[in-house]
């Protein structure tokens, strides 16, 4: 009888296919480049005007977050990537090829996310780092100069970034293991980061102060945080509570993929 | 070996498969046979564990398909040639496939080479006309080496060479031992390629044997003339049997033998000119055995 191949040869696999489609490998490019270039533009605006800042303004500076303000559009990214992974098997219906070579549905999910949190791990941190770097480079001698790597929370916020970009894309491929479609993914994972905003921004203020801190991309600003607060003084929570919640909600939506994968028929 | 037993499978509102039991044996091709929509396809993905059954259970080699070790290894199935990531090469595609059972990467090009792909392995799958789609589907079937084999409508998309490829494989996979499973809408391709035969209609099973068997068993049709075919109907239509007149010619006779015929004929004094039986078709058969389960029958009405 043969031996079972394993968790690792289906690891394996799955690395095989993440690396062999054009919209995986594009997709983790394009994250690549918008955290640093997006990283870059928002430091050289910046850097114009901070003779112009009044004393608040100047006060709630936090050079690390605006060297790694490009995460706020790589977000998208990984979201996207996240989802192609295992929507892309259903839209192909390569999904019911993939489950006849392992009819283990959690051995599956659980490869295909060590693939992806590896990739976007890796190359987060990369991002984050040369970010960090441009960054130091552009604020070199202004008041906004960068802290070195070893000075207070700076390696930790950078380190995070990566580490946010991680999150979000199990958060992406959560969704798409509920959805089974990569347009309605997409779109789910874009409305939760832009018109949830919008939605808390209607609602009175004091409502709109506890909820926000409960926005992703809030709570990705609040890890790389070095100053406990945001620009325009929104409430957050600490760099690990931030990252907790997050964490919950992948739990959460991850969860709910598992679940529904097991039952569903493929 | 297969074996499927009390099979059912309920959509919303649909039994697609319906108390079904049968065995698939080793050695031999097993045609899986009913019209379109009665339910082939869903039970192959019931036995390749894609579906959940209702009810009922399907072992391959006496296991469930979710209890194999390296599934490839033991069963080979195309379902859908059209089951790939498109945008992914065809070597990438079944490297993938090889990778998650543990299966060495030189029998990728093994494969590629059998189904005659070695060229375009680079190409991407999605750029792949429907034939080359069923090679790859083939390919992807035998990687790993595997004992049992199921096969969804092989030869729709394959030209006529195609065709004669596909029923010399599934003879040597069978004569080598293995278990292969081939469904089909089309009797006509059952009757030259299937040992034994599987009927199916409405998820139910409706019959099973050699082909051999099936034909015999259905009852034929006699072909008669004679020097007074209006008065010989008559008589054979009291005998009773079902009696059809051909172009003024002759009379299609069924429900009576050729002896019984002859002998009312002699009784009356009508000289016989020819006494033909005809055996029926397997087509013929398949249309009388599952007339009363397709699932839309063309109604009398708008038809001329």
């Amino acid at each position: 009888m043969a031996h079972s191949p394993g968790l690792l040869a289906v690891v394996r696999s799955e690395w095989i296919k993440f690396r062999s489609v054009r919209s995986t490998v594009i997709g983790t490019l394009i994250m690549l480049i918008l955290t640093i270039g997006i990283g870059v533009l928002i430091g050289l605006a910046v850097k114009g005007h901070l003779a112009s800042m009044n004393p608040v303004e100047r006060a709630s500076l936090d050079p690390i977050q605006l060297a790694t303000g490009g995460i706020l559009f790589a977000q998208f990214a990984v979201g996207v990537i996240g989802a192609l992974v295992i929507t892309a098997e259903f839209s192909s219906t390569s999904i019911r090829t993939t489950l006849a070579a392992v009819p283990n549905r959690l051995q599956l999910i659980t490869a295909k996310g060590i693939v992806l949190s590896s990739v976007l791990f890796v190359v987060g941190e990369i991002a984050c780092f040369i970010a960090y770097f441009d960054g130091a480079l552009i604020f070199h001698g202004t008041i906004a100069a960068l802290p070195s790597l070893s000075q207070g929370k700076t390696l930790q916020a950078v380190l995070l970034g990566g580490v946010y970009l991680t999150l979000m894309g199990l958060f992406g491929f959560g969704l798409g293991l509920i959805l089974r479609q990569s347009a309605g993914s997409i779109s789910t994972y874009t409305s939760l980061l832009l018109i949830l905003p919008i939605l808390v921004f209607l609602l009175p203020s004091s409502w709109q102060n506890s909820i926000t801190r409960y926005e992703p991309s809030v709570l990705g600003q609040a890890m790389r945080s070095t100053t406990g607060v945001l620009r325009g003084g929104t409430p957050v929570f600490s760099t690990w509570e931030s990252a907790a919640i997050l964490a919950a909600y992948c739990v959460v939506v991850l969860g709910a993929g598992v679940v529904l994968m097991q039952r569903r028929d493929a | 070996m297969i074996s499927v037993e009390h099979l059912t499978k309920r959509f919303k509102d649909t039994v697609a498969v319906d108390d079904l039991s049968f065995e698939v044996k080793p050695g031999l091709i097993t045609g899986f046979l009913g019209p379109n929509g009665s339910g082939k396809s869903t039970t192959m993905r019931l036995i390749l564990g894609l579906d959940q059954p209702t009810k009922g259970r399907t072992l391959i080699n006496g296991k469930p398909y979710h209890a194999l070790a390296a599934p490839l290894r033991e069963v080979g199935a195309l379902l859908d040639a059209k089951a790939v990531h498109p945008g992914r090469s065809a070597r990438n595609h079944l490297l993938a496939l090889a990778v998650s059972n543990g299966i060495a990467t030189s029998r990728v090009d093994e494969v590629l080479d059998f189904v005659g792909l070695s060229s375009v392995a680079k190409k991407k799958a999605g750029s792949f006309s429907l034939g080359m789609s069923q090679r790859l589907g083939i390919a992807g079937a035998l990687l790993g080496d595997p004992p049992v084999l199921l096969f969804d409508e092989p030869v729709n998309g394959l030209d006529p060479e195609g065709i004669r490829w596909i029923r010399e494989f599934f003879r040597k996979l069978a004569d080598e031992g293995r278990t292969v499973l081939v469904s089909s809408h089309l009797m006509s391709e059952m009757a030259v390629t299937a040992d034994q035969i599987v009927v199916i209609g409405r998820g139910k099973f409706i019959t099973s044997g050699s082909v051999d068997d099936l034909t015999k068993n259905a009852a034929g049709t006699v072909l008669v003339r004679s020097a007074n075919n209006a008065k010989l109907s008559a008589i054979l239509k009291d005998a009773p049997a079902n009696v059809s007149e051909i172009n003024d010619e002759g009379l299609r006779v069924s429900g009576l033998t050729a002896e019984k015929i002859g002998d009312l004929a002699f009784s009356s004094g009508i000289a016989l000119h020819e006494l033909t039986p005809e055996r029926a078709s397997l087509e013929e058969v398949f249309m009388d055995l599952t007339h009363d389960s397709v699932e839309y029958t063309q109604s009398e009405k708008g038809t001329n």
